[in-house]
């Protein structure tokens, strides 16, 4: 052989040497065997290199090829890399570059969205484990019921988002594949009409099904165990705003100089506080089984706070909502109070005939006033997203985000209201 | 002729070509060569391209003491070249027409 020859069939397998040796061994093999055959046929080496072209120029027809072959079998991300940098290598017209990289460009785009979306899902699904088991070690272990329900559905929300992964995730190979199929076209090799040669897509696509169907069955087996824990039921009899089932009436009494000062603070039960009968001091409150409250008298405050019970999981969202469960508060008439603090975060809060100091605050709860006459108290009430009503006509001035109402009578009792995205009612000023 | 038009018709005439003899890749070239006035390097890739979907199968046979690669037609190679065949006569029907309908005017 000569040491063209030799040379040039050197150059070519470094040219190559980043493919499966097997290809590398394949087309060098082609090669050798092809100029030692021009040679026994009388050609000059000279010539017959020449006419073939360079190394490089035969590497870069072999590795488009190559990478075609390759994407199209497993059209992950790296082997539609290769084939776009082979693609660059092989044209050369400025057009079919200009129109090669826009496609590019816009394929790229839709497979990107694709495993951007793809990986948040699969960031969702752990997170989602994450976020109930946290849930679940905090709860008291009383309820184990309530738990399991918890995991349950953190299972099927975890596996459900799984599954959403898995699909976008084989969405965007599509894409990869039709991409790599235009390309193909574009740089105008011959159509494959059958498929290609498949060596790892049988395995994995095995893998993919047996992951749908395992994903498929744990969620299934989620929704079961938290559709029989019963909590979607009460979440359910929250959110519509039904009576919860099961409640347990507690009342307190209390002497009326025990408290100068009363401070209420719910979770999202209604709160109730109106005059009342007898010369005590009377809270009667219904307790629904995942709430708890406690009741303190400290010197003349007394302070009732409602909690979560560690019964309901993740009880911060729901109690964003109003249960219709209620406390109730009756002051007996003619007694005074120095002052009154109720909160509440779901609730809604309804006074009616009281002047004291008060102070209502509530986050998504609507607050209702019923106020004997103007005379006797200052009225100041402010909302962000509600509105305010005064006898059932809107009132008020809106000052950049918030609307304010205000009314000074001189007096030195003052009604605060405040509520961030509930209705204030004011009723009966005069 | 166009560039993309010759690439078109590489695989029907590798497979004509096939379908009369067996051969290795130097006398298959120069033959092809003769009929298509194509690259010397193009040939490789249809080969193994032609070979991957199963048209044609490798053999190795000794030639003056070094190993040489045969090329031989499959069954469904000559199944594919037949249907080739036609889709190209048909092309030729439809070129006459126009053609000879140019003539006529």
């Amino acid at each position: 052989m000569s040491d063209k020859i030799d040379s040039f069939i050197m150059e070519l397998e470094s040219k190559l040497k980043d493919l499966p040796k097997d290809e590398i061994d394949e087309a060098v093999c082609y090669y050798r065997e092809y100029l030692n055959d021009a040679e026994d046929s009388g050609e000059d080496p000279d010539v017959i290199l020449q006419r073939i072209g360079t190394a490089e120029k035969i590497a870069a027809a072999i590795r488009m090829e190559t990478s075609i072959d390759r994407a199209r079998s497993d059209p992950g991300v790296r082997n539609y890399g290769s084939v776009l940098k082979n693609s660059f290598r092989v044209i050369t017209t400025p057009f079919s570059i200009l129109f090669l990289s826009m496609f590019v460009i816009l394929s790229g785009g839709i497979f990107i969205t694709f495993y951007a979306g793809a990986f948040c899902t699969f960031l969702g699904s752990i997170l989602t484990i994450a976020a109930v088991v946290y849930e679940a070690a905090n709860m008291p272990g009383e309820y184990f019921i309530e738990i399991i329900g918890l995991l349950g559905a953190g299972l099927m929300l975890s596996s459900v988002l799984m599954l959403v992964t898995i699909c976008l995730y084989k969405v965007g190979r599509l894409f990869i594949k039709l991409s790599v199929w235009m390309i193909d076209k574009i740089l105008n090799k011959q159509q494959q009409k059958e498929p290609s040669p498949k060596r790892t897509t049988a395995a994995k696509s095995g893998r993919t099904r047996a992951a749908v169907l395992i994903f498929s069955i744990l969620s299934f087996a989620g929704f079961l165990i938290f559709a029989v824990s019963g909590l979607p039921m009460r979440y359910f009899n929250i959110f519509n705003s039904m009576k919860p089932q099961n409640i347990e009436l507690v009342s307190y009494e209390f002497d009326i100089d025990q408290a100068d000062v009363i401070s209420v603070e719910t979770a999202h039960s209604i709160i109730r506080l109106s005059e009342g009968s007898g010369d005590k001091i009377r809270f009667v409150y219904e307790k629904s089984d995942w709430l708890d409250c406690t009741f303190a008298a400290e010197g003349n405050t007394l302070h009732f706070h409602e909690k979560s019970g560690g019964r309901l999981p993740f009880f911060e969202l729901v109690s964003m909502h109003e249960s219709l469960t209620e406390l109730k508060v009756y002051i007996p008439k003619g007694h005074n109070v120095e002052r009154i603090t109720v909160e509440s975060k779901g609730g809604h809060v309804f006074v009616s005939g009281l002047i004291f100091n008060m102070q209502i605050e509530t986050m998504n709860g609507s607050i209702e006033v019923n106020l004997p006459d103007t005379g006797r108290v200052n009225v100041n009430a402010e909302t962000s997203n509600g509105s305010i009503y005064v006898n059932n006509m809107q009132a008020g001035q809106k000052t950049g985000k918030k609307t304010e109402y205000i009314v000074t009578a001189g007096s030195e009792k003052t009604v605060n209201l405040k509520s961030a995205n509930g209705d204030i009612r004011i009723k009966r000023l005069n | 002729m166009d560039a993309q038009m010759k690439k078109g018709l590489l695989d029907v005439c590798v497979l004509s070509v096939l379908k009369k003899e067996d051969t290795y890749g130097y006398k298959l070239t120069q033959e092809i060569m003769g009929i298509l006035d194509t690259s010397e390097s193009a040939l490789y890739p249809v080969l193994r391209r032609l070979e991957s979907q199963g048209l044609l199968e490798t053999y190795s046979a000794e030639y003056s003491g070094r190993l040489r690669k045969y090329y031989r037609i499959t069954a469904k190679g000559i199944t594919r070249f037949s249907e080739m065949k036609n889709e190209l006569k048909q092309l030729k029907d439809l070129i006459e027409q126009i053609i000879g309908g140019d003539r006529d005017e």
